[in-house]
């Protein structure tokens, strides 16, 4: 309880309500807006939180990511475009219900899903505390990079059909982080005798590059568009007592959200999958799935709203990102000399209390302003698709120059989003570049530190934690191939 | 609009046009990079291979040749790689024509030390509405509000760091010092 109140205590802060109210506000409104979705807004504004205090500019970060699946679902569910690449199963049955002339039922649905779900994972994060501060304590070098290795595998395998390619993309990751000076012996790597290379190349440069650049060259180049969305009569709250009635789904799919989002290298996209799946095999009246169904809207929708708070478990209690979006916040911690992990939970333990209460009010905000807005967010998804191209470029200016006023910086950038570009119209990830570029140097970093105390490769492996990971990641290699092997059979 | 009416499972993933093409260029540059591999990165005597700075890079570049070779030789025999919504030549004048927005976003980076932030995101988002076929006027105010409030809210409230521009040198005393550290 007294940490609970020390905890409120550093958000009961004016500068920190601004925040929170203007990145879950924001984040409605970004997550609305097809094509632009959070990991565009949070690269964008990642350097202007470098200004704020730790707790202001992560607050406004989680608020964004937090809050863009209740926007997300809005286009999806009108126009069937989801406004979010998590929000793609909710198209499935929420179209339909417009379609039906129901669409104020299908976003109250949405709503009330994405608050369970979003209830539902900070719950799970206050209850999971004292268990992560008992635990993370027992992670060491040697732990901490099996973990980080489970979500490079992870990241692999779950790219279906793209396991080579997402491989080649965590390798080029890897590799982008060890170019510039070496940090213990100083030796040049791949700088090429270049002076602008020995500082490396900097992790927000490439996420700008391939998330907002890349985006605004997409939305620029694409066909002009500029949807129409049916109007909403009623209130959008009128359905919310059916969510009670379909609790079963709410509750599997928000557990589900948090088990998938605690996994690196899984997310929100499959734990609605997941969601989803069950759901439909589950339900009494499968033939409305994809037509329409309530119980499918909940199972996509809390499951993808489950998945923020459950991704800052590993990132909090070990330091490891599981996706691109806490990818970037860790350089937010970083950049202010919090390092997340075990230390944090010791030294600081209200500073992650207060992530958790401010997770918890954002999705009140939420709430509260979708409950009076929703009709005014409709006129956001009508800006034409090229004007919001012109819009995120001039937005990522900000992002890269605010940086460090490089040009060099800006060209790379400019670089990495000819990449994402082509990324993106060829279908392939983006996030595995990420990952291995934060992944990659965690793990240089806990290898060197490990295997100092290591004398043969057995005693990597000898104590519980690191056998349990080492284990995973066998198990996660081994159904891989296995799946692989019965593909190949099946054809 | 999709026809959602197809049993819900993981979406299978197609190989699209230039796959092939983008497939060749990650293992050209690969190649590349394996082959500066020794000059590039050192490897010192009497050190395990964790604390060798070499390590890392050399594992990732070899990952790269490695993953980029598979994925090449894949997307020659994937039978759905045959299905081609466009033709080779549209897809990568597609990847070409992003290097136009990326020329545009560079003026924008080289024009803002000497016009200053505001000046130049006026400048940019106006000719760039107008080169995406925006004329009407209320699209010019549009483009000219969306710069205005970026300036505002970045570097006048959020204080990002951005300098100040050389022509801002020229302004009244009165009004250069406001300019500099706001706009």
């Amino acid at each position: 309880m007294e940490l609970l109140l020390s905890g409120f205590e550093l958000i009961a802060r004016i500068d920190v309500l601004i925040a929170l109210v203007i990145g879950s506000v924001g984040g409605v409104i970004i997550g609305s807006i097809p094509g632009v979705g959070p990991a565009v807004a949070i690269a964008i504004l990642l350097p202007a939180t470098f200004s704020l205090d730790p707790i202001v500019g992560l607050t406004l970060l989680l608020g964004i990511y937090g809050s863009s699946m209740y926007g997300g679902a809005i286009p999806a569910i009108l126009i069937n475009t989801p406004g979010t690449a998590a929000n793609a199963l909710t198209t499935y049955d929420g179209y339909p219900m417009t379609k039906r002339g129901q669409a104020h039922r299908a976003l109250s649905l949405a709503y009330s899903a994405s608050f369970a779900g979003g209830i539902f994972s900070v719950v799970c994060l206050i209850v999971l505390t004292p268990v992560l501060a008992a635990v993370a304590p027992l992670f060491g070098s040697r732990e901490i990079f099996l973990a980080a290795l489970l979500g490079i595998v992870l990241v692999i395998v779950t790219h279906r059909g793209q396991t080579t390619i997402a491989a080649f993309l965590v390798s080029f990751g890897i590799f982008l982080n060890t170019i510039g000076l070496e940090p213990i012996r100083y030796t040049q790597r791949f700088t090429f005798g270049q002076t602008w290379l020995t500082s490396g190349i900097d992790l927000i440069v490439v996420v700008l590059g391939l998330f907002a650049i890349s985006q605004a060259y997409s939305l620029l180049i694409g066909r002009d568009d500029s949807p129409k969305a049916p109007k909403l009569t009623g209130s959008v709250f009128t359905g919310m007592g059916e969510l009670f009635r379909h609790k079963r789904v709410a509750l599997f799919s928000s557990g589900s959200g948090v088990v998938m989002g605690i996994i690196p290298g899984v997310g929100e996209f499959l734990a609605q999958f997941f969601s989803y799946s069950y759901a439909s095999n589950t339900s009494k009246t499968p033939e409305e799935f994809g037509n329409g169904s309530p119980e499918g809207l909940i199972a996509s929708e809390a499951a993808n709203n489950a998945v923020p708070g459950a991704a800052m478990i590993p990132l909090l209690a070990l330091g490891i990102p599981g996706e691109a979006l806490t990818a970037m916040m860790l350089s937010v911690f970083y950049v202010h000399n919090v390092v997340p992990g075990p230390q944090l939970f010791e030294s600081q333990p209200e500073f992650v209390v207060a992530l958790y209460l401010a997770l918890l009010i954002l999705n009140i905000l939420v709430l509260i302003f979708l409950s009076v807005a929703t009709k005014g967010i409709l006129q956001v998804i009508r800006i034409p698709t090229r004007f919001l191209g012109v819009i995120v470029l001039t937005l990522s200016f900000v992002g890269v120059y605010s940086l460090r006023n490089s040009a060099t910086d800006c060209a790379l950038a400019a670089g990495f989003g000819i990449i994402g570009y082509i990324l993106k119209r060829l279908n392939l990830p983006v996030v595995p570049i990420i990952l291995g570029m934060v992944l990659g140097g965690i793990m240089e970093t806990r290898l060197r530190t490990s295997m100092a105390r290591v004398n043969s490769p057995l005693d990597f492996i000898d104590r519980p934690i690191a056998a349990i990971l080492f284990g995973l990641i066998l198990l996660a290699v081994g159904l891989h191939l296995r799946n692989l092997w019965r593909s190949r059979k099946g054809m | 609009m999709s026809d959602n009416s197809d049993s819900v499972g993981l979406p299978q993933i197609q190989r699209r046009t230039g796959d092939t093409v983008f497939g060749a260029i990650c293992l050209l540059g690969s190649l590349v990079l394996f082959s500066q591999m020794w000059s590039q990165t050192a490897w010192v005597n009497g050190q395990g291979f964790a604390a060798q700075p070499g390590f890392w890079p050399r594992l990732a570049v070899s990952g790269m040749v490695l993953f980029s070779a598979i994925n090449l030789a894949m997307s020659f025999r994937d039978p759905s790689s045959e299905e081609r919504l466009i033709s080779l030549g549209e897809e990568i004048s597609l990847w070409l024509r992003s290097i136009e927005f990326a020329l545009w976003f560079m003026a924008y980076v080289l024009i803002t030390p000497y016009v200053g932030y505001l000046p130049a995101s006026l400048i940019f988002t106006v000719a760039l509405t107008a080169r995406c076929g925006y004329r009407s006027p209320q699209a010019f105010v549009a483009a000219a509000l969306t710069a205005l409030a970026t300036v505002v809210l970045f570097k006048s409230f959020l204080q990002v760091r951005i300098p100040g521009g050389a022509l801002y040198e020229s302004l009244p005393a009165a009004i250069r010092n406001f300019f500099i550290l706001y706009l």
